[in-house]
């Protein structure tokens, strides 16, 4: 930062030079009234033009100059424009050193000299991961946020994270936060539910089924919240709602979509249930499948969909790899490495080594 | 290191306008060296601050988040205009521009100032570094923009999406010079007062900083009204908002000052009122940056505000005003008495609109300020709509502009109403045809319209008459008349163009209140709706992915009374990383005349709310401040602002021919 001294110094040097040589600038033997005696001679011409293109008549013209004749006669009498009175270039010469003075003393107070500029290209990301744990990185975000609880973005960046390593009651905590700083919307009520689901062991209560049917409400295409729903219903045996739930999906569904299979299952294993037939009664393995899989698929439609953290790319991969297997993780990892900014795809892509993909 | 050398020379900026004020008001009798010191000072402060609004610019184009204000008001994946312009879309930012453009009027003085006396220069330029001193203090020790992050955070928040507009870059600069710009005058009221020269030539003298800053305004505001017109999705174009009427409030003082300076400049009168006029413009402008920066006013306007903040302006703001006034109240006395007219003469006209001016501005101030007070008082919380202004506003303009034609026909000291009236009546009597006119095409409704209409085109026709007049047309030959039109000065072209720019802007204000239409109705894909014969279908919604957005656009198609189609897209955005919804309301302009649709949420499965407007002549209104904003510039170009340039040969030569 010696660099920046330098020219700091040379900056002030330039500008004081710049001032000293003004006032070195010999005084002129100016009139001091000069402006003014321009100005009522231009009044003068102002008084001609007007005759001239018709804006006042003769006699008008000739009571103006009269007036104007009256103005320069008090004007030479009233003149108080006298010579410079003696020079003043020493207190200023002073002041030039004080100038300096003020700005580095201002500067050294306020200033930080010792923080380089970071742009973001410049920026190393691939070093930041490899010095920073995941582990360091919450706890910082963790340390800013007791300082600043109100800062929703905080929140935000940690609750996956907390997801992903399994702090589950964190992770709660964390979208609550979220839920009560930014308005309600669907996606965040659905990973409060399921934050929650993972807290209590996999089951869902009250709360959890109230969560979700808000956010199904809230946007008639949300797909992860109704998935949860139907799944929950199914295992309560609440078949009819389930059976529509799953309907629903199916409705809404393009068609194409990866977790079109999943709901067929879960609709049939509800009709089942419905017509009250002993034929497919829904095992726990079974609704718990498809409640897995009903997660799982929820979450590759949003990343698919509108993108994501590199948390969330990984949680899918691991999820992925642990349900279908390492080609269907595969073709998720690509997804996730295309879709993401260049700093977070080190992150995935180590990730990924370490599950041997 | 660029962001900390750029905070180093605003600093020195600082340190710079405390010794330019100092050795201003210490010596600003003994011109010489002093005089000199003080230009300078002023030009390099400029320099300065320039050095370091390049160097935050820098920061926010490179997306260098350890400048904390990148951070918080910018975003990596931001469109590169938006990063620029985000550099002033914050408080900190914004207020750096405040200074950037202070400093700008005080170099420009400076530089462009050899015909000023040296007292009265180095006390302008003592005054104006006062203020650059006061506010970058304000801006250094409260509100710096280049605080910074350590360490420094992955990323931006993002720019409040609604400034995410071109209207960003141009909006807020051209305000700033307008509202700042007054500062100049100010200061020259200030500098008057001290050393007791208040006369024509002073009039003249700040005749060109408070056109072209006049001018700027007029720009600055009519930009900012169609840009919330476009923008907020309201489909209106003036809400009487609090910050709204705090741009409002110095352009109608600035107004009154145009007007009464030229009293000053010609007949040595109104000197007090002009004074006095100069300080409460400037005054205005203060308050609105207190009202905008307090966050006592919540609007687009207020980004993050702490009040710590406003009460260091309203400090600021009660040092300023306060000062001027008590100079002004112990030094107004002393002041000569100018000129004598009589009550119809040009003097009494523009006296006339002073107090048509200075009441509306009282009648705005009012209505912006008591909402506040009684909170304050009783913490009983009212707002005055738009009811309130249009009332108190239309009925003190009406009058306003029904003399407008009157005043330029006016001679000075004395006049003849009758014989101005005559030669009026061309323009009375082709108002009185449009009008009736218009009223029969109309099929001659109960309405106000065609009396509004007719006072627009009033004001048209009297500023045509006008130039007509002193071309001598009807009264000459054709060759005369031109020779006549050529050589009027630029400043009676500037006054009639900016006249005719009024009476415009009222015609668009008369026909988008008047006659638009509104409908607002749900919409399924497939269906037409009829708006004031035009036929607008909805062709469906799709998904638009924009750079830092995702939008749902409604795609619609415009059929026209005279059978032409032209598509329309109207968009409702999600930005990625505020998660913050804006509306892009669609707009097609047909001639003058707009047709604006909202595209609203979503009616039952597949329907969508649609709010439409037909919007007649609504271009007008801009169309007019333009012209009014064009005429101040043209003005500026007039001969007689160059006192003391040498004059051109050809004129030189005319001379001896008269």
């Amino acid at each position: 930062m010696h660099l920046l001294w330098l020219f700091a110094a040379l900056l002030t040097l330039t500008v004081l030079a710049a001032l000293y040589f003004a006032m070195r600038r010999p005084v002129m033997a100016e009139d001091g009234d000069a402006p003014t005696r321009a100005f009522l001679r231009s009044q003068l011409e102002g008084i001609e033009e007007d005759l001239r293109i018709g804006r006042i008549s003769d006699t008008e013209a000739v009571a103006a100059r009269a007036e104007l004749a009256r103005e320069v006669m008090r004007f030479e009498r009233e003149k108080k424009h006298e010579a410079a009175k003696g020079s003043v270039r020493l207190p200023m010469l002073v002041a030039l050193p004080l100038v300096a003075l003020v700005a580095f003393g201002t500067y050294f107070a306020i200033g930080r000299a010792d923080l380089p500029a970071q742009p973001l290209a410049a920026r190393d990301f691939a070093a930041d991961q490899t010095h920073v744990s995941i582990a360091e990185a919450v706890a910082q975000v963790e340390a800013r946020l007791v300082e600043t609880p109100n800062d929703v973005r905080g929140w935000r960046a940690l609750a996956p994270v907390y997801m992903q390593m399994g702090r589950y009651p964190e992770a709660a905590n964390a979208f609550r936060r979220i839920l009560a700083l930014d308005p309600p919307d669907a996606e965040t009520e659905t990973d409060l539910a399921e934050a929650l689901i993972m807290v209590n062991d996999g089951m869902a209560d009250d709360d959890v089924i109230a969560l979700l049917r808000s956010a199904a409400d809230r946007d008639p295409m949300h797909v992860r919240s109704r998935f949860y729903l139907a799944g929950e219903l199914t295992r309560r045996e609440d078949y009819d709602e389930a059976a529509a739930l799953w309907q629903y999906l199916l409705d809404i569904a393009v068609g194409t979509e990866p977790w079109v299979a999943t709901a067929r299952s879960g609709l049939a294993a509800a009709q089942a249930g419905t017509t009250g037939g002993s034929l497919a009664e829904p095992t726990p393995d079974a609704t718990q499948e498809v409640m897995i899989r009903g997660m799982v698929e929820g979450l590759a439609a949003r990343l698919y969909d509108e993108g994501g953290s590199a948390a969330e790319w990984m949680q899918l991969v691991r999820s992925r790899l642990v349900i279908d297997g390492a080609d269907a993780a595969r073709d998720d990892l690509q997804r996730g490495l295309a879709e993401l900014a260049p700093e977070d795809r080190i992150a995935l892509e180590a990730f990924a080594q370490e599950l041997g993909l | 290191m660029i962001i900390e050398l750029g905070h180093f020379a605003f600093v020195l900026a600082f340190a710079l306008a405390l010794a330019q004020t100092v050795a201003g008001f210490a010596f600003w009798q003994r011109g010489g060296a002093a005089s000199h010191f003080v230009q300078q000072a002023a030009i390099m402060q400029f320099v300065l601050v320039g050095l370091a609004f390049a160097a935050l610019v820098q920061a926010f184009m490179v997306s260098d988040f350890s400048v904390r204000l990148v951070y918080e008001h910018s975003h990596s994946i931001q469109p590169t205009l938006y990063k620029f312009t985000s550099v002033w879309g914050n408080h900190e930012g914004s207020m750096l521009l405040f200074v950037l453009t202070l400093a700008l009027f005080g170099a420009g003085l400076a530089a462009f100032s050899r015909n000023l006396p040296d007292d009265l220069r180095t006390l302008v330029l003592s005054t104006q570094g006062l203020m650059v001193a006061a506010f970058s203090a304000f801006v250094l020790f409260t509100s710096n923009p280049f605080w910074r992050a350590d360490p420094a955070p992955m990323d931006g928040t993002e720019l409040n999406p609604i400034l995410q507009d071109i209207g960003l870059a141009i909006h807020p600069p051209l305000l700033y010079l307008g509202y700042v710009g007054f500062s100049i005058c100010f200061s020259f009221a200030v500098a008057a007062l001290i050393s007791g020269r208040i006369d024509a030539a002073w009039a003249r003298w700040v005749r060109p900083w408070t056109l072209a800053s006049w001018a700027f305004l007029t720009l600055g505001i009519a930009m900012g009204s169609y840009w919330a017109y476009y923008e907020l999705g309201w489909g209106g174009w003036w809400f009487w908002d609090p910050v709204e009427n705090a741009s409002f409030m110095p352009w109608l003082a600035g107004t009154a000052m145009l007007h009464s300076a030229i009293v000053m400049e010609k007949r040595n009168a109104l000197k007090i009122w002009t004074v006095f006029l100069a300080i409460i413009t400037f005054s205005l402008s203060l308050l609105g940056t207190f009202l905008v920066r307090s966050g006592i006013l919540t609007s687009v306007h207020s980004f993050a505000s702490d009040p710590t903040r406003g009460t260091v302006i309203l400090a600021m703001l009660a040092a300023f005003v306060g000062g001027a006034f008590l100079l002004f109240a112990l030094r107004a006395s002393a002041l000569r008495s100018g000129g004598l007219f009589a009550p119809i003469s040009r003097e009494g006209a523009l006296i006339l609109n002073n107090l048509f001016l200075s009441a509306a501005t009282a009648g705005v101030l009012v209505g912006t300020l008591y909402p506040l007070v009684l909170e304050a008082l009783t913490g009983a919380r009212i707002t005055v709509g738009a009811p309130f202004f249009d009332v108190t506003f239309g009925a003190l303009m009406v009058p306003l502009l029904l003399l407008i034609p009157f005043g330029p026909f006016l001679a000075w000291k004395r006049s003849d109403l009758v014989a101005v009236t005559q030669r009026l009546i061309g323009a009375i009597v082709a108002t009185l045809v449009v009008t009736i006119i218009v009223f029969a095409l109309m099929g001659f409704p109960v309405s106000l319209a065609p009396i509004g209409l007719g006072i627009g085109f009033w004001v048209m026709f009297g500023a045509i008459a006008e130039i007509a007049d002193k071309g001598a047309i009807g009264r000459a030959s054709l060759a005369q008349n031109w020779s006549r039109l050529k050589g009027l000065p630029r400043s009676v072209w500037s006054t009639a163009i900016a006249h005719f720019g009024v009476g415009v802007t009222v015609i668009g204000i008369v026909c988008a209140t008047a006659f638009q239409t509104e409908i607002v109705t749900s919409m399924r894909q497939g269906e037409s709706v009829e708006i004031a014969g035009y036929t607008v279908h909805y062709d469906g919604e799709r998904l638009v992915e924009g750079p830092n957005y995702m939008a749902e656009q409604g795609a619609f198609r415009v059929t026209t009374p005279w059978n032409t189609t032209r598509g329309i897209t109207s968009e409702r955005r999600v930005y990625a990383v505020s998660r913050m919804p804006t509306t892009e309301a669609g707009i097609n302009t047909y001639g003058f005349t707009q047709m604006y649709i909202q595209f609203g949420e979503r009616f039952g499965a597949e329907g969508r709310v649609v709010r439409l407007w037909y919007k007649p002549y609504v271009l007008l209104i801009w169309l007019g401040s333009l012209i009014m904003a064009g005429a101040g510039f043209l003005s500026l170009t007039d001969r007689r602002m160059r006192i003391g340039a040498p004059q051109s040969a050809r004129r030189k030569q005319s001379e001896p021919a008269q």
